[in-house]
């Protein structure tokens, strides 16, 4: 797959200011994090991490089963 | 033989640099790596089929992948559920590394791919689930019955997700879905030219 050199610099580039800001504006970064958070969907993170989590429970769960000799 | 292509838009590209200035690295890597199973899991069916990806493009709407070749209908069927299936399978690997691991932004990048496989089911253009609503609905009632259906199942899924997202925003627990159910409303295409080009998201 071939991407335009010049569109493939100017991304690049523009990922890098992207990290040297993030880097240089801590509290711009904190700040916003937050009104996004608040804005979007509170909590989000906590519960899709928790989610992610409950698929190896299900995993160990069936496993279990298993072992005891179950469906 | 036309070379594939990359193709990022200015919102993507925008879009994708807020990413990296408001994200650490592994918030980054937990939202990257389920995005890249899931089109890895696209590309890998075209391929499979002995099809030629053609272009793949990033916008604000998400991701695309154009190839050329007719694989039938079980073929375009088979190459949009291929996404969902890579990112579901994504999901449960991360799961048992994450928490084998105590990594926890590997189980945040499971349930992101979790929810990102499930949402991409609904039967709502151009989300995979309305890709292979279209395809079947084509082959079974014709293109002009077939682009009525799923415009009205898009529609009608759509606005269960406004409305879902509009309760959820009236009860604090912010604006992400009914965004996301505003964005299917007006995001969504069922002209004859998508069901026929091969062009999945």
């Amino acid at each position: 797959m071939r991407m335009q050199k010049t569109r493939a610099l100017w991304l690049a580039a523009l990922i890098l200011l992207a990290a040297l800001l993030r880097l240089l504006l801590p509290g711009t970064v904190k700040t916003l994090r937050a009104w996004a958070e608040e804005s979007l969907a509170p909590g989000v993170e906590e519960t899709v991490a928790a989610w992610g989590r409950a698929l190896a429970g299900q995993e160990e769960r069936v496993q279990a089963l298993h072992r005891e000799g179950g469906p | 033989m036309k070379e594939s292509r990359i193709d990022v838009s200015a919102g993507a590209a925008l879009l994708l640099a807020l990413l990296v200035f408001l994200l650490t690295g592994e918030e980054l890597l937990a939202l990257v790596l389920p995005a890249a199973a899931h089109e890895l899991g696209h590309l890998a069916a075209i391929l499979a089929l002995g099809l030629q990806p053609r272009r793949f493009s990033a916008s604000l709407g998400g991701f695309s992948l154009d190839y050329a070749g007719d694989p039938g209908t079980l073929g375009h069927v088979g190459i949009a559920a291929a996404g969902p299936a890579a990112g579901l399978l994504y999901a449960w690997a991360a799961s048992r590394l994450g928490t084998s691991s105590g990594r926890d932004w590997l189980c945040l990048s499971a349930g992101i791919s979790l929810l990102l496989s499930l949402f991409n089911l609904l039967p709502a253009l151009p989300l995979d689930g309305g890709q292979i609503l279209s395809r079947l609905s084509a082959a079974a009632l014709g293109e002009e019955r077939g682009t009525r259906l799923c415009r009205i199942t898009q529609l009608t899924v759509a606005a269960l997700l406004a409305a879902a997202g509009g309760i959820l925003l009236l009860r604090g627990k912010g604006a992400a879905l009914l965004l996301m159910g505003i964005g299917l409303l007006f995001g969504g295409e069922t002209t004859p030219g998508l069901v026929k080009k091969g062009i999945i998201r």
